[in-house]
């Protein structure tokens, strides 16, 4: 834990300021009022500053700082510009959002393999870094938020058709974390069913009616990936 | 790029003091060779060549920015 006093004009202005120096929300910190701040007459006479005492766990504060500083310096080192940094995290699993970058399409490259190799390199980094088990997600502008609601859409509209026609539908290859997100999607529905085909760079998943699993149990169930 | 590099590797292994780049300039093409501890290459390499590949895609696409080809090797 770490204790840091600030004072300001009013309460609210000291933490909004406290927050942004540290990069902070809310539930990351605790703060005590220690002295509440008077204007004075006029805002002239006797005015006296708010002062806010900040407690913080020193470890996510630690590794937020750290975070940014791997990300700033490879950034730096592939000469991106971007307005800001902003890093959020639950539990283990940190946020690193890239915001008004110049070049945004070079930094993602195609199909994301940049962003990927990025977000692959800084999770090494941190995690040699760090004793825990720390794991980043890195986005640019969101991204992958938009990416991933274009691949539910899509696969809403193929599990609509499985249910429909009753027989399975193969997906395009898409790499781990896009599975990820089919399965877990899939996952929700009880009348359907994922599997995954294939090795390698080429794993497919398979879209198929629950009926159709318990009909052919010799075909291997895989809900992972 | 020579930076770059270094930055990233010395943040992966366990002896930093040991990494050697080497910038070896062609005509068409820049050559880093890299060097380190014998015992951090795994680390630089990682599982089925992922970290190395992530660096390799990195450094690639910048020095195709510039319009330079760049290969980067491991010298053990």
């Amino acid at each position: 834990m770490r204790t840091i006093l600030r004072e300001g004009k009013s309460t609210s202005s000291v933490i909004t300021s406290f927050m942004n120096e540290f990069n902070l929300k809310l539930k990351d910190f605790k703060f005590e009022v220690i002295e509440e701040g008077s204007k004075g007459f006029f805002n002239i006479f006797g005015s006296k500053p708010t002062k806010i005492q900040f407690t913080m766990s020193g470890i996510s504060e630690k590794t937020t700082e750290k975070i940014n500083e791997f990300t700033e310096g490879i950034l730096k080192g592939i000469d991106i510009k971007y307005s800001r940094i902003n890093i959020d995290h639950k539990d283990n699993i940190y946020l690193v959002e890239i915001i008004g970058a110049e070049e945004p399409g070079f930094v993602i490259g195609k199909e994301a393999r940049l962003l990927d190799s990025l977000q692959h390199l800084i999770n090494q980094m941190i995690n040699k870094y760090e004793k825990k088990q720390i794991k980043i997600r890195i986005d640019v502008d969101g991204y992958r938020k938009r990416r991933e609601e274009a691949l539910i859409e899509k696969v809403r509209s193929i599990s609509g058709k499985v249910k429909k026609v009753g027989k399975s539908i193969t997906i395009e290859p898409l790499n781990a974390a896009n599975r990820r997100i089919v399965h877990k999607f899939i996952e929700k529905d009880k009348s359907l069913r994922t599997m995954t085909l294939g090795e390698g760079d080429f794993k497919r998943v398979v879209i198929l009616p629950a009926s159709a699993v318990t009909n052919k149990p010799r075909k291997q169930k895989s809900t992972r990936s | 790029m020579k930076e770059l590099i270094e930055f990233i590797v010395k943040a992966l292994v366990d002896d930093p003091a040991s990494i050697e780049i080497k910038e070896v300039t062609g005509n068409k093409v820049t050559i880093y060779e890299l060097r380190s501890a014998k015992d951090d290459i795994g680390k630089i390499i990682g599982k089925r060549g992922r970290t190395i590949g992530a660096i390799r895609i990195l450094i690639n696409a910048v020095s195709a920015r510039q319009g330079k080809k760049t290969v980067l090797e491991i010298i053990e």
